[in-house]
C-alpha cells in the first residue's frame, strides 16, 4: 500500500514515514502544498495523510484542488487545528478523516487501514479466498488455520489483490502501490513475490494472465 | 431608603409640584380673603358715615337720631350707637348685645367685622357686619383651588413618571446589556437609537469600552489558540518520534536520531515559550520602566553588527545610514524589537540580496526604515504581519522563520516607547518596515552609551 504524507516539519515527515514504513506501507513524502498536490494528482495513492498548516499552498486548498480533480484517494488530515469548525470544514472539502497533533501512531495506522478497507468496498477486516483467511487489519494469512508467514511485499501483493478481487492488476499498479519514489526497483521483484507467494498459499490462488498481470478470482 | 431612581425622581418632583400648587393656593386665598375684607370695611366706613350724618345732639348728652328711609334699607350691616358714657342711643336687631369697644377703629370679632368711629358731637358709632359669606366665598375658592391642584398634581406625577421613565429607559437598556456582557455575551452592545445627547455620550463611551475589551479578549483568545497549535507540532513530533522508538528495538544510531528530533522539538517548544514570556513582559511594561535616554543610532548599529554574520552566510549586502538621534527608551527592548526586523530581513531575503538600513529624522519623528530585497508580503497579508504565529507561508517555510512571535513583540516594544510601526512590500521588490520612534531633545553628547558593549 502505498502513502503520501504531506507534513511541512522535517522531523515529524521523517518520523512518520519510517513509523509508516515499519508498518509495511510504501511512503512518499512532501514538504509543502505545492509538491504534494502534484504527487497526490499524480501517483495512484492509497491514502494521503495531510497537515493543513503547509507551506505554498495550504492543505485545504491541497484537498480542494484534489477533489476538483475527481480524485477519490481517501485523506486523513493530520493536524494541530483541533477546532470542531476545523474538522467539519475539512471534512466537508472532502476529507475522509481527521486527526489532529499530538496523535498515537497506532491510531493513526488503524485509521488509514480502514479508510483504505473502506475504500475499497471491503470494511471487515476478515477476508476468505478458498481455503485462505486472510486478516486484513492483523496482517495475518491462515491456510487451514495454520498461520503462514509471508514477508512484507508478499502480504501488501496479496492484500492489494485480494482488495481488488476479480480484478486483474497490471504489474505496473502493484509496483505503484508496492514501492515509494525512492525505492530501488528489480523489473522482475514482482514476479519473483508473486512465484514465492504461489509457494506459500498453492499455485491456484493467484492466476497470471498474459501480459496483462495477476488476479485471484472473486 | 427609596432605591429606584425612578420613585427617587417622582418623589422629588411631587414634592416640588406639591409645594408649588399649596403656595398658589394660598397666596390666591390670601388675596382674596384681604380685598374682600377692604371691600368690607369700606361699606362698613361708608355705613358709619350715613349713621353719623343722622345723629344730632339734643343737648345735655342726648341725641336724636332718625335715619332717613332711603338709608334705613342697611343690607346685613347692623349698628349700635352710644353716648361717650355709653348710654346706647340706638341699636338695630343683631347690633343690641355687642360689647363696647374700648377705642374706635376696626376689629374682627367672632366671624364679624366691626367699625367703631366717634362722631363730632360726642357720639359712639360702631357698625359691622356677619363676615360668613366673605368666608365662604373663600372656602369654596380653596376648596376649587385645591380640587385643581389636586389634578394638576395628578397629571403631573403620571407626566412625571412617564417621562423619568422613559428618559431612564437607556439605563436600563445599559444595565440589561452590561448583565449580558457580564455573562458571558461580549457581542452585546447598547443600542444607540432615542438616546439623548447626555446619555447618549454615556452609551458611546460604554460600547467603545466593550469594543476594546472584546477585541483585547478576542485577541488573547486568538493568541491562546495560536500557541497552542504552534505547540502542538513540536509535541506531536516528539509523541511520533518516541512511540515510534518504542515500538520495537531500534539500533542505537536510531535511537540517538530519536533523541536529537526530541531536542530539536523541545527547542522550538522553548523558544515559542520564551518569545510568549519576553511578549507577556511588554505587555506589562509600565513607562516607569522605560526612563533611559539613549543613541537610537547605536542601538541600530548593534543591531545590524549582531547580526552581520547570518548575513554573510547568506551572501547578503548590509548597508546603514544613520544620524546621531537620542530615544528615551529601555535600550535592551529597542535592540530586540530592531533586531527582530534585521533578522526576518535577512531570513526572508533572496540569496545575494540587500539590506537597507536607514535612518531619518521625519514629521518630528526618528523613523529607522529596514528594507530588503526578498519576496515581498502579499497585499492581503500585510495586515497580518504582526499577528502572533503569523508566517507569509505561500514564500516561506518553517525553517525560515522563528516561532512567529518578532514582528508582534517588535510592534509591542515600539507601541510601548509612543511610536509605531508601518510595513511596506511590493510583491517582488521587496518590504520596508519603518518603525517611527519619538526622538529625544536632550544634546547627543550627554547620552549613556546605549547598550552593553560586549
Amino acid at each position: 500500500m502505498r502513502l503520501l504524507v504531506v507534513e511541512d516539519e522535517p522531523d515529524l515527515q521523517r518520523t512518520l514515514a519510517r513509523a509508516l514504513a515499519d508498518e509495511h506501507f510504501a511512503v512518499d513524502t512532501s514538504g509543502d502544498g505545492d509538491d504534494g498536490l502534484f504527487r497526490a494528482l499524480h501517483v495512484d495513492y492509497d491514502a494521503i495523510v495531510l497537515d493543513l498548516m503547509l507551506p505554498r499552498r495550504s492543505g485545504e486548498e491541497v484537498l480542494e484542488r484534489l477533489r476538483q480533480a475527481g480524485k477519490t484517494t481517501p485523506v486523513i488530515v493530520l493536524t494541530a487545528k483541533d477546532l470542531g469548525s476545523d474538522r467539519v470544514a475539512n471534512l466537508n472539502r472532502g476529507a475522509d478523516d481527521y486527526l489532529t497533533k499530538p496523535f498515537l501512531l497506532e491510531e493513526l495506522v488503524a485509521r488509514i487501514h480502514a479508510l483504505i478497507r473502506r475504500a475499497a468496498r471491503q470494511p471487515s477486516p476478515a477476508v476468505n479466498v478458498g481455503d485462505l483467511r486472510i486478516n486484513l487489519a492483523a496482517r495475518r494469512v491462515y491456510k487451514n488455520d495454520e498461520e503462514i508467514e509471508l514477508t512484507g511485499r508478499e502480504y501488501s501483493i496479496l492484500e492489494l489483490l485480494v482488495r481488488r478481487r476479480g480484478d486483474v492488476v497490471a504489474r505496473t499498479t502493484l509496483s505503484e502501490h508496492l514501492y515509494s519514489d525512492d525505492s530501488e526497483l528489480m523489473s522482475n521483484a514482482i514476479d519473483v513475490h508473486v512465484a514465492s507467494l504461489r509457494r506459500k498459499l498453492g499455485a491456484a490462488v493467484i492466476q497470471t494472465r498474459r501480459g496483462l498481470g495477476y488476479l485471484i478470482d472473486g | 431608603m427609596v432605591e429606584s431612581l425612578r420613585t427617587r425622581l417622582l418623589v422629588w418632583h411631587t414634592a416640588i409640584v406639591t409645594m408649588v400648587v399649596a403656595i398658589f393656593g394660598g397666596t390666591v386665598c390670601y388675596l382674596v380673603w384681604r380685598t374682600g375684607l377692604s371691600d368690607v370695611d369700606a361699606e362698613l366706613a361708608a355705613r358709619a358715615q350715613t349713621i353719623s350724618g343722622a345723629l344730632r345732639p339734643a343737648g345735655r348728652g342726648t341725641f336724636d337720631f332718625t335715619l332717613a328711609p332711603a338709608d334705613s334699607a342697611s343690607g346685613s350691616i347692623y349698628h349700635i350707637l352710644w353716648t361717650l358714657d355709653g348710654t346706647p342711643i340706638d341699636w338695630s336687631e343683631e347690633g343690641e348685645n355687642v360689647p363696647r369697644p374700648s377705642a374706635p377703629g376696626t376689629r374682627s370679632r367672632d366671624g364679624r367685622r366691626e367699625l367703631t368711629v366717634h362722631t363730632a358731637g360726642g357720639a359712639v358709632v360702631l357698625v359691622g357686619r356677619s363676615l360668613a359669606d366673605l368666608q365662604r366665598e373663600v372656602w369654596s375658592l380653596a376648596a376649587l383651588l385645591l380640587a385643581a391642584g389636586g389634578a394638576v398634581l395628578a397629571l403631573s406625577l403620571i407626566a412625571g413618571w412617564l417621562f423619568a421613565g422613559r428618559a431612564l429607559s437607556p439605563i436600563t437598556r445599559i444595565s440589561g446589556t452590561a448583565r449580558r456582557m457580564m455573562q458571558g455575551d461580549l457581542s452585546a452592545r447598547i443600542p444607540a437609537e432615542r438616546v439623548e445627547t447626555e446619555l447618549g455620550q454615556v452609551v458611546g463611551a460604554l460600547n467603545g469600552a466593550f469594543d476594546r475589551l472584546q477585541a483585547s479578549l478576542d485577541r488573547q483568545r486568538r493568541l491562546t489558540a495560536d500557541v497552542s497549535h504552534e505547540l502542538r507540532t513540536p509535541l506531536a513530533t516528539v509523541s511520533a518520534e518516541v512511540q515510534w522508538a518504542l515500538g520495537r528495538e531500534r539500533t542505537v544510531d536510531a535511537y540517538r536520531e530519536s533523541l536529537a528530533v526530541c531536542r530539536r522539538a523541545a527547542g522550538r517548544m522553548q523558544a515559542i515559550v520564551e518569545r510568549l514570556l519576553t511578549l507577556a513582559r511588554v505587555e506589562t511594561l509600565t513607562n516607569r520602566d522605560v526612563s533611559v535616554t539613549v543613541r537610537l543610532d547605536e542601538i541600530v548599529g548593534r543591531a545590524v553588527a549582531d547580526l552581520a554574520p547570518q548575513a554573510a552566510e547568506r551572501g547578503l549586502t548590509v548597508t546603514v545610514d544613520t544620524i546621531p538621534l537620542g530615544v528615551t527608551g529601555d535600550p535592551d527592548r529597542l535592540l530586540e524589537a530592531i533586531t527582530n526586523v534585521v533578522a526576518n530581513a535577512i531570513a526572508y531575503n533572496v540569496p545575494e540580496g540587500r539590506v537597507t538600513v536607514t535612518m531619518r529624522e521625519h514629521e518630528g519623528l526618528a523613523d529607522v526604515s529596514i528594507a530588503d530585497t526578498g519576496v515581498g508580503i502579499s497585499p492581503s497579508d500585510l495586515g497580518l504581519v504582526f499577528d502572533p504565529f503569523f508566517r507569509a507561508d505561500h514564500a516561506r517555510t518553517r525553517d525560515a522563520g522563528g516561532a512567529g512571535l518578532g514582528l508582534t513583540l517588535t510592534r509591542s516594544i515600539i507601541e510601548r516607547h509612543g511610536g509605531r510601526v508601518v510595513c511596506a512590500s511590493e510583491h517582488g521588490t521587496g518590504t520596508v518596515f519603518t518603525l517611527r520612534l519619538p526622538f529625544a531633545t536632550s544634546p547627543i553628547e550627554e547620552l549613556a552609551l546605549s547598550v552593553d558593549p560586549r
